[in-house]
């Protein structure tokens, strides 16, 4: 069969495999090479699906919540890898770790080197995984000691870990070792997201409160300047946090496009705003129609859609959309409220990371392995 | 002053035959007060205080009936008036004046809301339209029994009265609470310890009673419009009420029932057919059959047990600061009515009158024991304060917040020279002269209303609270003594500008006295007053000197209280 | 479970019955009601007066992030627990500094109340009643150490502006408005505290003359007592406006705020602190937004570690200055938070089973008294109730939980006689 010409059809995505979990998930992420799913949630267990067999294997390197994980490559996957068809289950593994990067000549890495995964804790656990052998293993494991860790992003050349947490700092980590190479401070309440630019100078990141995101030069550890979110709800006080805030952050592989995610407002949906990456301008903002949403992920695809996914009243749901469309793409509703998500490195799969049990409480949780068809031009 | 040897209500027997088309017995009503009130004084060698002097007449009259104390022009009319049945004509005058309705209204939303906020204010009906709705009732004289009726029919739907649903509403539509006060503020009985056990010190409080109350108002619930943001008071078609007591484990199960009344049996549910209107998302259902409406149809009824005595208890406490029954929600065997056969006489007096509330307020108001002098029998010897509950003496009773506030405005002047204003601008509408005098109050009370709502906050009592006496605490002291609002009522008070241009010392007594005390000076008095002023040298001082005397005297007791 | 020296069999049916019947044991039965008038002054130690420091943890705080770990446990949450200063006693890792002086306190970890709505938890807790109308605890108190010549307020209570502060006004309920507490809302001195410019000296003393005068006047021959109170009234007023001062956090040390922390919590504490050394015998401080149904993990962990600094702060200096030995500081909020945690990450509000604590006067420190299943789900032993902590309140600060108020010829109790004392948290 032929491939080349082919694309993706994301309206069309159905449920290929979940994979069911003992404690309700809140992040999840596919390792560069495509095989193993890092998924953590209420739990103090980290639990690593190989995805081709759907056996997991629970590990105890956490102390706690895993709430936060990224891979190496994760604002950027891969075009489309062949593929046969593919349900049922196993799935075919790309033949080595994928890497697609806008700027190639950042990658300073090998395929050892880049296969890397870091998963983040609330009391501060800091773990970076190695995914190449035949089982994943620690590369370095931290006690940031600053409190809980929100979000965690790698750098284009793979060189830095960047986390941000409970207490409003961002810090960069050496990949290599864990050490910690800068602090930066701007924030002024807990941060929620982080992502590198693609251009290989700039991080990103977002906060609960003020709805700015804040633009470094992470070498010199410099703040440019803010991108003004207004449009995503902010906190207004009180407990209200679940309310507001930059939750997540993505760019188009050539970087000239910002996503950030978040709500509205209080009972109001989810929402994406996209900015110029050039004027900081805000040129469009895609209010979703799930009911009492947040997003909480948005990545894009590099076939020239997005993909949030999203938690709503006891609900979880992912949507697509193009990005100079108001009207999303297509949407699916998920099994329970979609915490985690992400694409997998060969274009066609999504994972999600939700909560599944009674009404209300949460009890257990399954990563959902989506699959968008390939449509035939 | 021969006049003053007739008992007040000679004058009003007088007239009563052609006014009033009511029976003999009910028409010396204030002679029946008088008579029980000093026989069980005699009998028990309580001394009655003296007959209030013409001022202090005057300023508890206009203090109770149109809830502000009297202006100096007033005060003097009176005091300068010889016609025999001055006191009678003064109770009609007042009665009749459009201030009186506008009073009754901040009495009842007094007795009715307590001062209390619904947890969620935008959810209930704002307090101005609220109280021009009792307005609107008092001055057509609506009877008290309709007056409830509309209350508890009420779901807030109504053109004309929709602001009653705010008894309902300000309660958060809480069956239990609302299920309380219209037994404290309805019947007179507070049930709140019998909504968990028996009480076992009140015996005829019982558990049963309390729920038998709670099953009419059980099915209630707060309804929001969002659209038109508006709220009303739904009722669901079904709910059963149980009880278990928390001291015997008995339990219970109850349909509505009225203390001293048949159980109401509902019609059985027909399936499909539970609602007139069914309830939607948005839209409020309207069921079948109402519970809520068979109490609005069977409380307000003479048949009701303390319906009557309640509201007849109520009236009483108004004019002489107390009632026969204190506190008023606690009528029960263990707290008898000071005097018995009295609170019979009021009672049955509004049950003749189909509820009239101004009519027996002017019964009341022409008793010697509602003209008392609050000065003592025997020349203040302390041991001689004659218990409370027996009326002998004038009470000292605080002015309300808004008795308080409305006279600071009447006495620096604010408020005449607004009514003054008002009344030229309006004279253009063609209305009639009553009508057009009920427009400037109205208009003219509702758009000061704002300025005294801080000095109001500050002296209300606490919300769902009985009044409980007179407790006077600091924050209101340093209301009066430093607030801004204070400030600017001086500022702005036409008094001081009126009174410091009066040269002659005598006369500045005479008038500072007559606006701010509704009284003329003693001789000492006018001494300290005229050694004050003629410290100041040039007006600007005068004019200070006597703002400090204003002030100074709108501090003291003697205007903080109504005596 | 019975717990033992408990007054009280489990089965609260049994147990109201049994009292009324006059056979409990303890200080407790109802044979002594009726006696007392409004007997709190009766039952008001001579001196030197006790005070009270309520620590209000206003939304509710998460039993199982503070004083009732349950870290491996399914509902455990994310963090850990760490030892405490009493041997085999361990809380959550949230509280570092609180965990050192675990011997100080008296903590019950088996406060089940039932009741889940902040309204009527504020209430409930501070009441030690379900039914409306009582005073709450600062009230209550500040009326039964009352004496004819204080001058400065019984009860100050300190909390934010915020339309859910849940309890506002009307917390002095059938005592009046003498006792509600004088409110400082965002540190902000109590309103017309001070004489404004408009008024000058002179003025004020004039005025001040004309008042007195007048009322000397009018006292002449009538009854005195509503005359006599409320001239007071203006004499407690200046006496506040003379001791302003006790209210100006600058005239506290920079080192001292430093200590407290620079935020409305610690702000606060450090005010009472002020406010009970200069004679307020009762103090409120509530300390908000534990009401965590989103994202818990995050708030508790924000709440504590703005309560943990700031109360061992307070208690190291209540004790340095000798102020804990009268001072019962009580450490408590309206409910718990549900150990089951929500799609939200949050905890929602919970009666059942939850933790409080005691510090001070008449406590005996040391004393972690209940317990609760593995999931935290439910209290095993050592069942109380806001009724038996109003009661166990009073007594350790030596009132009389049985005197009475006097109300419209009636009798009620101070403290709901159906409840009990707390024995094994008293020294």
């Amino acid at each position: 069969m032929e491939y080349t010409a082919q694309t993706i059809g994301p309206a069309a995505t159905k449920l290929l495999r979940e994979f069911e979990h003992e404690v309700p998930l809140m992040s999840c992420v596919i390792d560069p090479t495509g095989r193993w799913c890092f998924a953590g949630g209420r739990g103090r267990k980290i639990y690593l699906t190989d995805i081709n067999t759907g056996l997991i294997e629970s590990r105890h390197d956490h102390e706690s919540w895993v709430v936060t994980s990224a891979r190496w490559g994760t604002s950027d996957v891969s075009v489309i890898s062949p593929a046969p068809e593919l349900s049922p289950p196993p799935l075919p593994l790309p033949e080595r770790p994928v890497r697609r990067i806008a700027n190639p000549s950042h990658v300073v890495g090998t395929d050892e080197t880049l296969s890397m995964v870091v998963t983040g804790d609330l009391v501060g656990r800091l773990i970076c995984w190695d995914t190449l052998g035949d089982r994943p293993g620690v590369r370095w494991s931290i006690e940031t000691g600053h409190g809980t860790l929100r979000t965690v992003a790698i750098s284009n050349d793979g060189e830095l870990v960047a986390t941000g947490g409970g207490d409003g700092m961002v810090r960069l980590w050496s990949a290599t070792d864990g050490l910690l190479a800068r602090e930066l401070a701007g924030h002024a309440c807990p941060v929620f997201s982080a992502a590198f630019h693609p251009d290989g100078k700039h991080l990103l990141t977002g906060d609960r409160g003020d709805q700015k995101i804040k633009q470094w030069e992470y070498h010199a550890g410099k703040e440019l300047c803010e991108f003004d979110a207004k449009d995503l709800s902010n906190y207004k006080g009180g407990t209200d946090i679940n309310y507001g805030g930059v939750r997540d952050l993505a760019f188009t592989p050539d970087g000239a496009v910002m996503f950030c995610c978040g709500r509205d407002s209080y009972g109001r949906p989810g929402l994406v705003l996209q900015f110029d990456w050039k004027t900081g301008d805000q040129i469009r903002k895609q209010v979703s129609t799930f009911d009492s949403s947040i997003f909480h992920h948005v990545a894009f695809h590099p076939q020239g859609f997005f993909v949030t996914a999203g938690v709503g009243a006891q609900t979880g749901e992912i949507w697509f959309w193009k990005p100079d469309q108001d009207e999303k793409l297509a949407s699916v509703k998920v099994t329970g409220p979609a915490y985690g998500m992400d694409l997998h490195p060969d274009g066609r799969h999504i994972a999600v990371a939700q909560m599944t049990g009674p009404r209300t409480y949460g009890n257990e949780g399954v990563v959902g392995l989506y699959e968008m068809p390939l449509i035939k031009t | 002053m021969p006049c003053r040897a007739l008992h007040p209500t000679t004058v009003l027997a007088m007239t009563a035959v052609v006014t009033l088309p009511i029976g003999r017995a009910e028409e010396r009503l204030p002679e029946q007060i008088d008579r029980i009130i000093e026989a069980a004084c005699q009998r028990d060698g309580t001394k009655v205080a003296a007959t209030s002097d013409d001022a202090e007449f005057v300023r508890r009259l206009y203090l109770d009936l149109v809830g502000v104390v009297p202006t100096a022009e007033e005060t003097k009319a009176f005091l300068e008036d010889s016609s025999c049945d001055k006191r009678s004509q003064l109770v009609d005058t007042l009665l009749d004046r459009p201030e009186f309705a506008l009073q009754m209204a901040r009495v009842f939303d007094a007795i009715l809301i307590e001062r209390r906020i619904a947890t969620i204010p935008s959810y209930d009906v704002e307090g101005s339209r609220w109280r021009d709705w009792l307005a609107a009732s008092f001055r057509q004289n609506k009877p008290w029994d309709d007056l409830v009726r509309e209350m508890l029919a009420g779901d807030g739907t109504d053109e004309t009265n929709g602001a009653a649903a705010k008894f309902y509403l300000v309660r958060d539509v809480e069956p239990h609470l609302v299920a309380r006060d219209v037994g404290r503020l309805m019947l007179g009985t507070d049930l709140q310890c019998a909504q968990c056990h028996d009480d076992p010190r009140i015996e005829a409080y019982r558990q049963a009673d309390y729920y038998g109350q709670y099953a009419f108002v059980s099915r209630l619930k707060h309804f929001r419009d969002d659209e038109k943001k508006l709220n009303f008071v739904a009722e669901r078609a079904e709910g059963d009420v149980s009880f278990t007591s928390a001291f015997t484990g008995m339990e219970g199960k109850t349909n509505p029932q009225l203390p001293g009344s048949e159980m109401i049996a509902d019609p059985p549910l027909v399936e499909d057919k539970e609602y007139k209107i069914k309830p939607e998302k948005g839209r409020m259902g309207v069921p079948s059959y109402s519970r809520r409406a068979r109490l609005a149809e069977f409380l307000p009824r003479r048949e009701t047990r303390g319906f009557s005595r309640n509201i007849a208890n109520r009236i009483w406490a108004v004019m002489l600061g107390r009632g026969l029954v204190h506190p008023l929600d606690m009528h029960h065997p263990d707290n008898p009515p000071s005097h018995p056969e009295l609170l019979q006489r009021l009672a049955e007096r509004l049950e003749h009158t189909d509820y009239d509330i101004p009519r027996l307020l002017r019964d009341i108001a022409l008793t010697r024991t509602y003209q008392r002098s609050s000065r003592l029998p025997c020349a203040g010897k302390e041991s001689c304060v004659p218990d409370a509950s027996r009326f002998a003496v004038a009470a000292l009773r605080p002015l309300s917040p808004e008795q308080l506030g409305w006279s600071v405005l009447q006495v620096t002047g604010r408020l005449p020279s607004r009514i003054e204003r008002a009344e030229r601008e309006m004279k253009e509408e063609d209305a009639s002269p009553a009508d057009l005098r009920w427009q400037v109050h109205k208009k003219v009370y509702g758009d000061l209303q704002r300025e005294l709502e801080p000095l109001f906050t500050v002296f209300s009592r606490l919300p769902g609270q009985p009044d409980n006496g007179f407790q006077p605490s600091v924050d209101q002291a340093l209301f009066l003594l430093n607030s801004e609002q204070m400030i600017k009522f001086m500022n702005e008070s036409v008094l001081l500008d009126r009174l410091s241009r009066l040269d002659k010392p005598d006369e500045l007594a005479d008038e500072l006295y007559l606006a701010v005390l509704s009284r003329r000076p003693t001789d000492e008095e006018r001494a300290e007053e005229t050694e004050l002023v003629k410290g100041a040298c040039d007006q600007e001082q005068r004019h200070e000197v006597v703002r400090q005397i204003v002030w100074g005297q709108l501090l003291s007791a003697e205007f903080r209280l109504n005596h | 479970m019975q717990r033992p020296g408990h007054d009280r069999p489990t089965n609260r049916h049994l147990s109201r019955r049994t009292m009324l019947q006059g056979t409990v044991g303890g200080a407790l039965g109802l044979a002594r009601m009726g006696h007392a008038t409004l007997s709190a002054r009766a039952a008001a130690p001579a001196s030197p007066r006790k005070k009270l420091l309520l620590l209000f943890l206003s939304g509710g705080a998460s039993q199982l992030e503070t004083f009732d770990p349950k870290p491996d446990s399914k509902y455990g949450g994310p963090f850990r627990s760490i030892a405490t200063s009493l041997p085999g006693v361990q809380i959550g890792e949230l509280l570092p500094h609180t965990a050192k002086i675990m011997h100080r306190l008296a903590v019950i970890r088996s406060v089940n109340t039932g009741e889940t709505s902040h309204f009527r938890g504020h209430y409930l807790l501070q009441s030690g009643r379900k039914v409306p109308g009582y005073p709450v605890l600062g009230s209550a108190v500040a009326k039964m150490l009352e004496r004819p010549d204080d001058l400065l307020p019984g009860y100050v209570t300190m909390r934010r502006h915020h339309p859910q502060a849940y309890t506002d006004v009307g917390d002095a309920g059938f005592l009046g408005p003498k006792y509600e507490g004088v409110m400082i809302i965002d540190g902000n001195p109590p309103a017309n505290i001070a004489r404004p410019e408009a008024i000058n000296a002179a003025t004020a003393s004039a005025r001040d003359g004309i008042r007195q005068r007048s009322d000397a006047r009018f006292l002449k021959g009538r009854a005195p007592e509503a005359i006599k109170s409320y001239s007071d009234s203006y004499r407690k007023a200046d006496a506040l406006m003379r001791r302003q001062d006790i209210f100006d956090l600058e005239q506290e040390s920079a080192a001292d705020r430093e200590r407290y922390g620079d935020h409305h919590f610690g702000r606060n504490c450090l005010l009472a602190r002020r406010l009970l050394e200069a004679g307020v015998n009762c103090v409120k401080v509530a300390h908000h937004d534990w009401d965590a149904h989103f994202e818990n993990f995050h708030w508790q962990r924000q709440r504590c570690l703005e309560f943990d600094r700031t109360f061992v702060t307070l208690l190291d200096d209540f004790q340095d200055r000798g102020l804990l030995d009268e001072t019962l500081v009580v450490i408590m909020g309206e409910m718990g938070r549900t150990p089951r945690i929500n799609y939200y990450g949050g905890r929602d509000h919970w009666g059942d089973a939850w933790s409080m604590a005691f510090a001070g006067c008449g406590i005996k420190p040391g004393v972690v008294l209940g317990k609760t299943n593995d999931l935290g789900t439910e209290v095993v032993d050592g069942q109380v109730d806001a009724g038996d902590l109003f009661n166990t309140i009073l007594v350790a600060m030596k009132l009389d939980p049985t005197a009475t108020w006097r109300l419209g010829g009636r009798e009620n109790p101070v403290a709901d006689p159906a409840a009990s004392v707390i024995k094994e948290v008293l020294a």
